[in-house]
């Protein structure tokens, strides 16, 4: 039996759902990603796991116990927000303490706990600070603390990182990833950006309107994509139907649902003819530097294609330039 | 991490607006306590005004009265509204619109027409609801409710109040206790501000004068009489 089961979850607003049977489960210990676009029903299984939604039918069970008409206090769940929502009356330690005061534990007690929390997450010092006088990586941090200063047995993260900046959002994956290994908590992560959910997950749930696409772990999701909608979202694949796919290659294969080729594993040349199963040509209509990785946008018989090769010092084609690309069938992934 | 300097400019700017605020009120004082000021200098010094004024039972009775009709009616209307708004933000979001309807429907009164609404409706009528002052609460409580309303409702949008009702929820807080001790800190300087505000409508001077006014005056707050002499009084206060 799973730690966490969704069993047939529905969810209404009125007369749209928003959730559309969803069926999951959650082992002890695993740090689970519900990935998806915006409005695809991803935070609000989060929100119902945490109580602060109803849902219209179904059933959740945690470490055993039926929790579907729960409070949300009666849950001992953790809770981190997009916002932070920290209390502004309330200093840090005030801030983290709340939960374990709610909880009526002894002044002792409260005050390890806090310095513990605050070690963790690497705020020591900052115990006497309002919110509004903190950066939002470190209000995230006291979010974090706050969170898991109660000990919960789940820990639901809803986008807590999608209000930081670039930078200290690998910092604070990093935090966020350590004190889950630490705590050995079992965690719900809700993001909709793809690269954080390859690097935080054990396990990727990815959403589409109200139903679970693909579920599986990071590698097997980025190179096995279930469907269309997969392919797209997650690995910025070249996605082709089959007549297309002919008139880049010139070679027919069967998939009526389309072939997705993902840009990294189309290898350019300007002369030698390379080995691999199709070999065509294109002429480079533009480029676009991304971090290490530079794509270019190929022109392939009035099919556009995405080409990364791995960034160097100078640009090794220029615009306008013809070249050949090769893939390997094993690389054209049937849909 | 280092703390802004705080320049001098800011402070001095802060002592000029003081000044310029407090200028007539020290000058009224002044003047208060010398029996002529024709010259440059005032003259007679004197405290026997206060003295006389401190004496006169008029005197205290107008400002404790005073005090109930400011502060009675901006308490319960405060009250009234954080009760109704915590049900609106908790349970019922949806019923926001209507309230903020109700609500700012007094803002369509005029000042003149209100007083006589309330006369006619309710001279004659059985104490307490025909006594001068319980009226003027009532009235100001109706006159205050959109200055509180939208004030209770701008910080508590401010605040994000939703979010921090779930937060505090998730961390095993009751959504009651939550909204009283959590919310209610973060937006009472904003509701202060909006209680303030309320005197300074200018129709507030009509409608404390009308139902109130001259028979307050002659030290009479007992129930307003459709046949008496100041209710007539009341309305030509009142047109003009």
């Amino acid at each position: 039996m799973s730690y966490i089961e969704f069993k047939n979850i529905n969810k209404f607003y009125g007369e749209n759902q928003v959730l559309k049977n969803i069926s999951l489960n959650v082992e002890k210990g695993q740090f689970v990603t519900l990935l998806g676009p915006s409005g695809c029903g991803k935070s609000t299984l989060l929100r119902c796991l945490s109580g602060l939604e109803e849902i219209s039918s179904g059933q959740i069970i945690m470490d055993g116990k039926d929790i579907t008409d729960l409070e949300p206090r009666d849950r001992n769940i953790g809770m981190v927000f997009q916002h932070y929502s920290l209390f502004p009356n309330m200093t840090v330690e005030e801030n983290i303490a709340f939960g374990l005061k709610m909880k009526k534990k002894s002044k002792q007690e409260i005050a390890k706990k806090v310095k513990e929390a605050m070690e963790m997450v690497e705020l020591t010092g900052k115990e006497k600070e309002y919110p509004d006088n903190l950066s939002g990586g470190q209000q995230q941090r006291v979010a974090l603390a706050r969170s898991i200063v109660q000990e919960p047995k789940v820990l639901l993260l809803d986008e807590p990182l999608s209000a930081i900046d670039a930078k200290l959002r690998k910092s604070l994956q990093n935090s966020i990833k350590e004190v889950h290994k630490k705590l050995g908590l079992t965690s719900i992560f809700v993001t909709h950006d793809q690269d954080e959910a390859m690097v935080m997950s054990d396990t990727i749930h990815l959403f589409h309107e109200g139903k679970i696409e693909q579920s599986s772990d990071p590698i097997t999701m980025y190179t096995s994509p279930v469907s269309k909608f997969a392919a797209a979202f997650i690995g910025n694949y070249n996605i082709l139907t089959e007549q297309e796919f002919e008139k880049v290659t010139g070679r027919k294969i069967h998939s009526p649902e389309g072939i997705a080729i993902r840009p990294e594993t189309l290898q350019i040349s300007d002369g030698k003819t390379p080995e691999a199963e199709y070999v065509f040509e294109g002429v480079i209509t533009d480029n676009t530097p991304k971090g290490n990785v530079l794509q270019y946008h190929v022109d392939v018989n009035g099919i556009p294609l995405k080409v990364d090769v791995v960034f160097r010092s100078k640009v090794l084609f220029e615009n306008g330039n013809r070249i050949r690309i090769s893939v390997a069938d094993h690389n054209c992934i049937r849909l | 991490m280092h703390k802004k300097k705080k320049g001098i400019g800011n402070g001095l700017v802060l002592w000029i607006i003081g000044i310029y605020l407090l200028f007539p009120l020290l000058l009224t004082f002044l003047y208060s306590l010398f029996t002529e000021w024709i010259t440059i200098l005032p003259e007679g010094f004197s405290l026997n005004g206060y003295a006389e004024l401190f004496q006169d039972s008029y005197f205290w009775q107008s400002i404790g009265r005073s005090l109930l009709i400011s502060i009675v009616p901006i308490v319960l209307c405060t009250v009234a509204v954080l009760l109704a708004m915590y049900v609106v933000v908790v349970y019922l979001p949806g019923l926001d619109k209507i309230m903020r309807t109700i609500c700012t429907i007094p803002y369509a009164i005029q000042g003149v027409i209100l007083p006589i609404s309330v006369l006619g409706l309710y001279a004659n009528a059985p104490e307490p609801f025909s006594n001068r002052v319980f009226m003027l609460v009532c009235t100001y409580c109706i006159v205050v409710l959109p200055y509180i309303y939208q004030g209770v409702r701008n910080n508590l949008n401010a605040v994000h109040a939703p979010r921090l009702l779930e937060a505090a929820q998730m961390l095993g807080a009751g959504k009651f206790y939550a909204f009283w001790k959590i919310i209610l800190p973060n937006i009472t300087s904003g509701i202060m501000v909006c209680g303030k505000l309320f005197p300074d409508r200018t129709d507030v001077s009509v409608l404390s004068h009308a139902p109130v006014g001259s028979a307050c005056q002659r030290g009479y707050c007992g129930p307003v009489r459709r046949d008496a002499a100041d209710f007539s009084g009341s309305f030509r206060t009142a047109e003009r």
